[in-house]
């Protein structure tokens, strides 16, 4: 379960965020969607305890991360909007790396390790060094590395930039299958189709404020449209920022 | 958590061959450039050079040309034009001196009357009294052999001729003399430190950041003193591989150094090498908090490279100034850098009167690092380096 609460923030006179509230329940794909600059990394940040917002909260399973950043931060599974492998750590050692950042040892790190591996199904590159690995590859790493301490709730910040067909679709049925096991995901993207055939629940954001929320059914039937993308354009009120 | 960390940070850098390379470059530097250094040195104040003189007459005395030529004075003929010709081969310079030994030489010698020998030089040419000096000097302890044992011959005691006898004392101790050198080779030690840890510093901060791991870094359930306090130690620890490789190798290499030639004495013994050791324990966490804080300003390995490599003048240049002019001063011993290179200067040249500032030293280096390394804890977290990831 997250949660933002009336996020106020300002980055010089720019107001980045204003009165921004939002939530993603478990059980539930929830997407953002929003031109470039309307405040959706910026909010995601503020929800990992990464930027102060000067008013409001943001909860992770009802912690507020703006207070303890390092509690909230336990429950969550972050696939950042910029992401790197360490290039000389093999894909195991990686995933390791993050496990012990989530307090795992011994025994207890070594199953959660074969477990998300297994499931990812990248035992075939998981004692690989990370360089060379494919825009796919490293994703699924990414991917393991942001569950491997099965947080209940996952973040993913554009999550098939880059990705071509195949590696998409590998990760839309990931994210279904961790929905039918009662996490609780957000993401953010631009991809239309994809918002469209994943969400539960779309929320629209545009000048930091939300600007709609609804399945994306509800969003095409409220503005009257047959297409996401349209519904999308009236609702923002320009076409600012889409990618097809 | 700071195994974790640590680990991961090790891994990565261990197998970075730059790092591997920079952490040895560091090691081999100062035993390297002290062994090129003192062959310098050596050469300087060891070998005499040929000096060739044209000799006229050299039938009327062979005892002198030989005495002449035990003493590298040899005989070539005078060029025609300018100093220089050719000797097998290579080009050597002629000192454009000439004796003559008069035609009845021989004779007169022979009949116990004073013989000639004619001295053609230049006085204004540069070097020329040294090159009549080391002439006359041979012909003049040739003279006073032949005196001596003309006087024994009439039973007169030849120590009549010398009434007073100067005795030289040279004053300046083969270690003083040794001692900037030594110094040298202390500050090298200090250097190897930096330069060992400065890829490792670069790699896991601004490198980190351009590979784009640092923002998920700390959007990890740990604490950037973590982070930082991880980092920081697989730097220093980098640094402290070199020093000890350095400091190892040095003791190794000094016994085949001639020093006694060149008129040094010095003993590069177990608890000297390990004191300068400890020393430079704090150094190098110094050094790694030092270079850290550079190099996280930094965007990417190439702007935090330009950066370092301004930055680590100060703790390069500086010790060698102090210790070319050979400053002391109390108040050094209790800033970092200075600390060490006063306390590793004092201890090779065999000056140090107490264990007192070396420890304090340590100390106020140690407490200065961890300064360092909070404050670029407190410079992650805020709001620029995060937008700026």
């Amino acid at each position: 379960m997250l949660q933002v609460n009336n996020l106020v923030k300002h980055f010089g006179d720019v107001k980045a965020l204003d009165d921004l509230s939002f939530s993603a329940e478990d059980g539930q794909i929830t997407g953002i969607l929003g031109p470039n600059g309307a405040g959706k990394t910026t909010a995601l940040r503020v929800l990992y305890g990464l930027l102060k917002a000067e008013q409001g909260t943001g909860l992770i399973n009802g912690v507020d991360s703006q207070i303890s950043p390092q509690l909230a931060r336990k429950e969550i599974g972050i696939f950042p909007d910029k992401f790197g492998l360490y290039e000389r750590l093999t894909a195991r050692e990686q995933i390791a790396y993050f496990a012990g950042l989530h307090g795992l040892t011994g025994e207890a790190k070594d199953k959660a390790l074969n477990d998300v591996i297994s499931k990812l199904d990248i035992a075939d590159i998981a004692d690989r060094r990370c360089e060379g690995f494919s825009q796919g590859q490293r994703m699924k790493v990414i991917i393991a590395q942001a569950l491997v301490h099965q947080p209940q709730n996952l973040i993913l910040d554009e999550p098939t930039r880059g990705l071509d067909v195949m590696s998409t679709r590998i990760l839309r049925d990931i994210l279904l299958d961790l929905k039918q096991q009662g996490k609780c995901i957000l993401f953010s993207s631009h991809v239309m189709q994809e918002v469209a055939a994943l969400c539960d629940k779309v929320i629209v954001v545009a000048n930091g404020k939300v600007a709609a929320v609804g399945t994306p059914q509800e969003l095409c039937e409220r503005t009257g449209k047959t297409e996401l993308e349209e519904a999308f354009v009236a609702l923002i009120g320009s076409d600012e920022g889409i990618a097809a | 958590m700071i195994k974790t960390l640590f680990t991961k940070e090790f891994l990565d850098s261990i197998r970075d061959k730059r790092s591997v390379f920079a952490a040895l470059l560091g090691a081999f530097l100062p035993p390297i450039m002290f062994a090129v250094m003192m062959t310098f040195v050596l050469e300087e104040s060891t070998s005499v050079d040929e000096l060739y003189i044209t000799i006229e007459n050299q039938q009327q005395a062979p005892h002198i040309v030989e005495l002449l030529e035990q003493g590298k004075i040899l005989h070539a003929d005078m060029p025609e034009k300018g100093k220089d010709f050719e000797l097998d081969g290579e080009t050597v310079e002629h000192s454009k001196i000439t004796i003559t030994f008069e035609d009845s030489f021989a004779e007169k010698m022979h009949r116990g009357e004073k013989a000639t020998i004619t001295l053609l030089t230049d006085y204004s040419k540069k070097g020329a009294r040294d090159e009549v000096w080391r002439v006359k000097n041979v012909i003049n302890s040739y003279q006073s052999q032949l005196v001596a044992m003309k006087l024994v011959a009439r039973g007169v005691s030849p120590s009549l001729l010398s009434a007073i006898h100067i005795e030289e004392n040279d004053t300046s101790t083969p270690s003083s003399k040794s001692a900037l050198l030594l110094g040298m080779l202390g500050v090298m030690i200090m250097v190897a430190v930096f330069v060992s840890s400065t890829n490792v510093a670069i790699d896991c901060s601004a490198g980190e950041r351009e590979r784009n791991s640092l923002e998920l870094l700390i959007m990890q359930p740990v604490s950037t003193m973590q982070v930082v306090l991880a980092k920081t130690m697989n730097t220093a620890f980098f640094g402290i591989v070199g020093a000890t490789l350095s400091v190892v190798f040095t003791a190794i290499a000094i016994p085949f150094i001639p020093l006694h030639k060149a008129g040094m004495a010095f003993n590069f013994d177990f608890q000297l090498g390990m004191t300068i050791w400890l020393l430079l324990v704090p150094l190098a966490l110094f050094a790694a908090a030092f270079q850290l804080a550079t190099a996280f300003h930094a965007k990417s390995f190439k702007e935090a490279q330009s950066y370092i490599q301004y930055t680590v003048m100060v703790p390069i240049i500086v010790p060698m100034m102090l210790e070319i002019v050979n400053y002391k001063n109390e108040v050094l011993s209790y800033i970092p850098i200075f600390a060490q290179q006063q306390a590793i200067s004092q201890l090779i040249r065999g000056e140090l009167d107490s264990y007192m500032p070396l420890l304090a030293g340590s100390v106020v280096t140690v407490i200065t690092s961890l300064v360092i390394i909070k404050v670029i804890a407190n410079s992650l977290k805020s709001e620029k380096v995060v937008l700026g990831l």
